[in-house]
């Protein structure tokens, strides 16, 4: 998988600043209107969130229960943030149409590339935050009748008291860490208006507390 | 100096017990799930995730009723683990099954163009059944922590005894210890494999001819890198070697020993054609020809066999191979199920070797027989070179 560059990348970042790290990107071009009939409906795609421990000898052990509780909680900080501004959001779990697997994965490689983009800021994307899934995402809002779509996707480790004798003794870090992101695209357009990655090796998704506490940094600076 | 060897006494202490003999996984009971809690929940979590892309992956065989003979084939050796297998047969060339922990178990389509009859099937699938009876994948992933564990024990050793060659050392000591693992599992499984096989009355000395097909197409690729099946897996021979052994053990306990070849080749005859063409498409023609010749010989009367041997020469084009070609091409021509693409191929040959007279004759025999061929086109500007 790609992403375990990205997160040895971000890994890296982390250890230059230690703390957590957030940065958001609005694409100015593409301005948030809502489409009348519909009402403000933001979809909430399936978040793709892992929870795993880092063990002894630095193997990230994904764990289950950790991985739903935390689910649970990242979707409730979520609708809890989008009612106060009075948008209403629908959770769209368990996507099994060909079409819209396809605009899910195609998302996948977009926020990937996007997420890189943050590290290391390619030449053409200089001051010209322009991603696109393309006008196909058009599918999804026919289907679930909204006018954006949230993506979230976040993997979060903790050091077993073992890696974390480890670390001390050998002065490597544990390797725990939040690292995530959230992107929303236009449903009419494919644009994906605004894009934010999380990065902190601080916090937990295993308390509702912790979990809204990460969530504010993810939904940081989204503009509706 | 004294140091290191202490680390190396140390080292093998500790691999001893890392990497001791597999704890004994209790087979999971009908419609098991693992505590949420567990570590194997958290592999389980993983492997979903791989199920539900293959639910939704183009390669997905969805034809209902090839699905339903696998199915209920796998249904009849998993016995009362049925409600716990789900069964993916994807169009995926290659000599593959496998199995995931959670019960999702994945056959190839290049598996089932290879097989002969039921009970060569029977057996591979009842080695894959063995692999999550046994909860095989748990026990490798605990090895895997566990074993990460221990080359980090050894580094943080190697690193204070100021020896830094002996950490990679212990490394590959450590991964071997691994690989000698998997291939122990796959043992397991050959056994297990064979006990499902027998138990439902399916002829085991079938069994063994699928190892002598799998060491025969890949001893063909001379470019073939055979460093990590051979890593993890036992060498066919020796699997070959210890299943015949068993299947003339087994073979008089019973006489009414069945194949069922006639269900095998109905189920997957729809088929044969495209996963030949996939085979054909891994362009790894010294392969395709020993498994061709196979099915060739096995089935003289069936001219797809003959015309994808004749493509397979063709396209690899070693010495004699167009020669080769044009005779199983004109085979196939004979047989009662005679492709209208061999008269392309004999075309494409006669071409090549310069016989424009004859290349002209398979062209237009071709155009007639396959008047709507989607290589029209290219057919009928080869005609006018000619």
């Amino acid at each position: 998988m790609r992403y375990r560059e990205i997160l040895a990348l971000c890994a890296l970042s982390t250890v230059l600043c230690a703390c957590a790290n957030v940065s958001g990107n609005v694409a100015t071009s593409a301005p948030i209107n809502w489409t009348a009939e519909h009402g403000k409906k933001v979809l909430l795609i399936d978040p793709d969130v892992e929870l795993s421990e880092i063990t002894f000898g630095g193997i990230p052990q994904p764990h289950a229960d950790w991985t739903a509780t935390a689910k649970g909680f990242i979707k409730t900080g979520i609708a809890t943030q989008f009612t106060k501004k009075g948008i209403e959001i629908a959770s769209v779990d368990g996507v099994t149409d060909p079409r819209e697997v396809q605009l899910v994965k195609l998302h996948g490689a977009v926020g990937l590339s996007m997420l890189q983009n943050v590290m290391i800021n390619l030449p053409t994307k200089k001051n010209n935050f322009d991603w696109t899934l393309g006008p196909g995402v058009e599918s999804l809002r026919t289907h679930y009748n909204g006018d954006y779509a949230l993506f979230v996707y976040v993997r979060d480790s903790y050091s077993s008291g073992s890696r974390m004798a480890v670390s001390l003794l050998l002065g490597v870090p544990t390797g725990a860490m939040q690292v995530g992101f959230a992107s929303l695209v236009d449903l009419r357009t494919g644009r994906i208006v605004w894009f934010n990655r999380l990065i902190s090796s601080t916090g937990s998704l295993k308390t509702d507390k912790g979990a809204a506490a990460s969530v504010d940094n993810l939904l940081h600076g989204m503009p509706l | 100096m004294k140091r290191p060897l202490a680390a190396i006494t140390g080292l093998s202490l500790l691999f001893s017990s890392a990497l001791a003999n597999a704890a004994d996984y209790a087979v999971p009971p009908p419609g098991y799930t693992p505590d949420m809690s567990s570590d194997e929940a958290g592999l389980w979590m993983q492997v979903d995730k791989a199920e539900a892309a293959i639910k939704v992956s183009p390669a997905l065989v969805r034809d209902e009723a090839l699905n339903k003979y696998v199915r209920d084939l796998v249904c009849k050796l998993a016995a009362e683990h049925c409600g716990s297998i789900r069964v993916y047969v994807m169009e995926v060339p290659g000599f593959n099954a496998y199995m995931m922990p959670n019960g999702a178990m994945v056959v190839w389509s290049g598996l089932l163009l290879r097989m002969e009859n039921e009970s060569q099937l029977a057996l591979v699938l009842g080695h894959e059944l063995t692999h999550y009876k046994h909860r095989h994948s748990l026990d490798q992933f605990r090895r895997v922590v566990n074993t990460s564990g221990a080359m980090m024990f050894v580094s943080f050793a190697t690193a204070a005894a100021g020896v830094g060659l002996l950490g990679s050392l212990a490394q590959l000591a450590a991964v071997g210890g691994l690989l000698a693992h998997s291939r122990d599992q796959e043992r397991d499984a050959d056994v297990g494999g064979f006990e499902v096989l027998a138990a439902n009355g399916y002829d085991p000395s079938q069994a063994p001819a699928i190892w002598r097909y799998a060491s025969e197409e890949s001893n063909a690729n001379p470019n073939h890198s055979k460093a990590l099946f051979f890593a993890t897996h036992p060498a066919p021979e020796e699997r070959m070697t210890s299943m015949t052994k068993r299947a003339e053990e087994l073979q008089s306990t019973r006489n009414d020993w069945t194949v069922n070849a006639d269900a095998y080749h109905a189920a997957t005859d729809p088929f044969l054609k495209r996963w030949s063409e996939g085979e054909l498409a891994r362009g790894e023609p010294d392969e395709s020809v020993i498994l061709f010749r196979r099915l060739a010989a096995g089935a003289p009367s069936r001219g797809i066999f003959q015309y994808f041997l004749a493509e397979s020469y063709r396209k690899r084009n070693a010495q004699n191979d167009l020669a080769a070609a044009q005779v199983s091409y004109r085979g196939a021509l004979a047989c009662a199920d005679a492709p209208a693409e061999a008269w392309r191929g004999l075309g494409l040959v006669a071409m090549k070797s310069g016989d424009n007279a004859a290349a002209k004759d398979a062209f237009i025999r071709y155009r007639d027989a396959a008047p709507d061929a989607g290589d029209k086109a290219m057919i009928d500007f080869y005609l006018t070179q000619l």
